[in-house]
């Protein structure tokens, strides 16, 4: 098998990383994971031929994964395709893609990111709007709690779409953005955890236990005292890979699935 | 194995899970009433053809995350059989795999599973 790609999109945009496959005539699977989420591309022969993440299939799945600014991405060339959802020639997906990014750019002036949580502004806007029957939706759905990743799988929209509206409500004067909403509605792994994980790992590993742990923290750009419940089964699974006897690391495995369901 | 998948099944974002042969006809099944079993086994058998289909090149691989209509299937060769899990997008599939993971080496030491797995082998479509 030809050798693989693997790297941050905070170093290498997944725009580029796909124009750079593209030009080289590449087939395989573009894996990426931000935040316990995960999305692919499919590549055949430089073209893009299918993608999903979550319930955003084909070109939606495209343009939601342009959307991730941070996060991992691993090609594996020569991963045939199990689907077929894009029919569009790739030079007019990146293009719209692009065009998508640029928009982006402005969108995160205001939109501090996609698990940002706003509220109807009590002063509201100084002029009359008038709005379109989807930012109508958009708007129904802002109660101070639903973040705008949230507000799309709800109205089944794109979260760019919602973005942009939400981004359009904002500078109209309509919504305020709630700062640290993010800290306040992410469920954080208590003390518990790390501990039980740390007594586990050291007892397989020994004193490199945890070394290992903080490094794994790290690379998923995270902090252990304020670590999200949605990647603690993630840390456990990589953290078990470190462990090469298979009937250990099953082990493992057994002890803390056996805490993450508490 | 019919503990086994309700233990699957008792994860959230889980909508149901089975066994099924080869030919991707199911053995055992932990699903929602209603589904269609026609359609289910036509599932099955796109997801199990995937592993057969690309003349070899996927040797070694052993499992897959499939993403079908507004659901992941979680689709696991157990060489004999093999194990689909139906999920939400909101799955944990790294808790789900760890899951399986501990599942299957509880399987691998049981004899009476074993040999209901062997029961139920037919060669690949």
């Amino acid at each position: 098998m030809a050798e693989g790609l693997r790297g941050n999109l905070k170093q290498l945009a997944l725009l580029d990383i796909i124009k750079m496959l593209s030009s080289g005539n590449r087939s395989g699977r573009l894996d990426i994971n931000q935040a316990g989420k995960s999305g692919e591309i499919y590549l055949e022969r430089g073209n893009i031929v299918h993608s999903a993440t979550g319930t955003q299939i084909g070109e939606k799945g495209v343009y939601t994964l342009m959307g991730w600014l941070e996060g991992e991405f691993t090609f594996t060339p020569d991963v045939a395709s199990p689907d077929r959802s894009i029919d569009v020639a790739t030079e007019q997906l990146l293009l719209e893609a692009a065009r998508q990014a640029e928009q982006w750019e402005d969108i995160k002036e205001v939109i501090s990111s996609t698990d940002a949580v706003f509220n109807i502004s009590p002063s509201g806007s100084t002029s009359t709007i008038s709005l379109k029957p989807l930012e109508w939706q958009v708007l129904a759905q802002i109660n101070g709690e639903r973040s705008v990743i949230e507000i799309g799988e709800i109205l089944g929209l794109h979260e760019f779409e919602v973005a942009r509206i939400v981004y359009s409500l904002t500078t109209a004067g309509l919504l305020n953005e709630i700062t640290d909403a993010k800290v306040i509605f992410r469920d954080i792994v208590d003390e518990t955890f790390f501990k039980m994980l740390s007594e586990f790992f050291t007892e397989v590993m020994g004193p490199i236990g945890p070394v290992i742990i903080e490094d794994e923290i790290r690379l998923l750009g995270e902090e252990q005292s304020a670590f999200p419940q949605n990647k603690a089964a993630e840390l456990v699974e990589r953290i078990s890979l470190e462990i090469s006897d298979s009937a250990k690391r099953t082990e493992f495995q057994k002890q803390m699935v056996a805490v993450l369901k508490g | 194995m019919k503990k086994g998948l309700e233990e699957i099944n008792q994860l959230v974002g889980i909508w149901g899970s089975l066994i099924c042969n080869n030919q991707g006809e199911i053995i055992l099944g932990n699903t929602p009433p209603g589904l269609n079993k026609s359609a289910l086994e036509n599932i099955n058998r796109n997801g199990i053809s995937m592993f057969t289909s690309a003349n070899g090149s996927m040797q070694g691989i052993s499992e897959a995350v499939l993403h079908y209509e507004e659901r992941k299937l979680f689709v696991l060769d157990l060489e004999k059989v093999f194990l689909i899990v139906i999920c939400t997008p909101s799955v944990d599939i790294s808790l789900l795999r760890m899951t399986v993971n501990v599942l299957l080496s509880r399987w691998d030491g049981d004899q009476k599973v074993q040999k209901e797995i062997n029961k139920r082998f037919v060669e690949r479509i």
